[in-house]
């Protein structure tokens, strides 16, 4: 569990926990931007993204949520830093905006990214295993709908069709409940 | 469900971890921050080592004084949690301030339907625990340790309330029964840990809460 990981950042020993955090989730962070970036980072970029996104943690760390772990908090940290450093450029992942709901969603906003993950942890309960995974991989990991496809045998064309119904079943979850802006 | 859902589901191709860029990542964020990161290993060590002189529950309650008297130098003591049945929950080690107020902890106690949390030097405590379907949190604030915020959920996850709790500190009771007590700003008390007279608080499972020196 990342909860004492969590409230050990908000201790006043967070610096020791925020090291322990980045042996921990160094090597997912660094997967998580190289997924988005479509591996268009080099090593030494990947280097610098992954220390602003521990950076980010540390300096919201007083906002996060113990019960929703660590690794959404990263993520979309982590998606955000790509999209900063290649602002200017194409679009990293294919259609990876069009998952983004709300699409400003930032951990700088903390109030809100908690609410939408409470949102998503009770909208997760209406998806099957497999709809829970394709729609983490995708939305978290930023992983190529190809390498999804494989990894949980399915056929490519499934997996996107998959994907898409799973958006649009958290996407009508979320209008409902106020998120206007999907 | 999200820690779950992620320990199930392993990145494709996932980056192997690298001590060197990891090094290198702590000297940019110690830049940032301006504090040196490093792990403090002796500290957990140290808890480590004195869990190992836990003692049996028979013999705990023989020595029957639940007061800070002959507690080491440092201050730090073990807790050892039983349910109402007798049986061995777990132990912890505690560090305690002079005023007895506990200021520095790791470990988790499985008390049944729930945990209690114990991590970091001035988050002392944090309490889950299931009581008719109804998630009960207790979550001190690590940013202002004499703040700490109850929150209650329903058990599909819906926030039902949040109450936050003004609180001068969260102390350890002296009264010889054990136990936490939580004081909100209206003088409001709320046991965190049920004493040995079984009341019924939210740690119910928690009858029995013992400490070694």
């Amino acid at each position: 569990m990342d909860t004492n990981l969590i409230i050990a950042l908000k201790s006043s020993d967070g610096e020791s926990a925020l090291s322990r955090i980045v042996s921990q989730f160094s090597a997912y962070v660094r997967t998580v931007l190289r997924n988005f970036s479509n591996g268009s980072l080099n090593a030494d970029d990947l280097d610098e993204l992954c220390s602003d996104v521990f950076f980010n943690l540390w300096l919201h760390r007083a906002d996060l949520n113990e019960n929703v772990g660590l690794k959404p908090y990263l993520s979309i940290s982590a998606k955000n830093a790509v999209k900063n450093r290649l602002r200017a450029k194409k679009p990293p992942t294919e259609d990876v905006d069009e998952l983004d709901f709300p699409s400003d969603l930032s951990i700088e906003k903390t109030a809100e990214l908690n609410d939408m993950m409470r949102q998503l942890q009770i909208a997760f309960q209406t998806l099957s295993d497999s709809e829970r995974e394709l729609f983490l991989r995708y939305f978290f990991y930023g992983e190529k709908t190809a390498d999804i496809a494989r990894v949980m045998g399915l056929n490519e064309n499934t997996a996107r069709s998959k994907l898409s119904r799973v958006r649009g079943k958290l996407k009508d979850f979320l209008i409902k409940r106020g998120y206007d802006h999907v | 469900m999200f820690d779950e859902l992620f320990e199930k589901c392993i990145p494709v191709n996932e980056e192997k971890t690298s001590p060197e860029s990891d090094e290198k990542i702590r000297k940019i964020l110690a830049e940032k921050i301006n504090t040196p990161l490093q792990i403090k290993e002796d500290k957990l060590m140290k808890h480590i080592s004195i869990s190992k002189t836990i003692i049996s529950a028979a013999a705990v309650a023989a020595l029957g004084a639940l007061s800070m008297v002959g507690a080491s130098a440092d201050n730090i003591s073990d807790i050892t949690y039983k349910s109402a049945d007798g049986k061995d929950l777990g132990a912890v080690a505690y560090q305690f301030s002079s005023d007895n107020a506990i200021i520095s902890d790791v470990g988790t106690v499985d008390i049944g339907a729930g945990t209690i949390t114990i991590d970091g030097e001035t988050q002392p405590i944090s309490v889950n625990k299931l009581v008719d379907g109804v998630v009960i949190n207790y979550v001190a604030d690590g940013t202002d340790p004499g703040n700490t915020v109850l929150q209650i959920n329903s058990d599909d996850v819906t926030n039902v309330t949040t109450k936050g709790i003004e609180l001068g500190s969260m102390k350890y009771n002296e009264d010889g029964l054990g136990g936490y007590t939580l004081t909100n700003a209206d003088g409001e008390v709320i046991n965190v840990t049920v004493n040995a007279d079984g009341s019924t608080d939210i740690n119910a499972e928690i009858n029995y809460l013992y400490y070694e020196f």
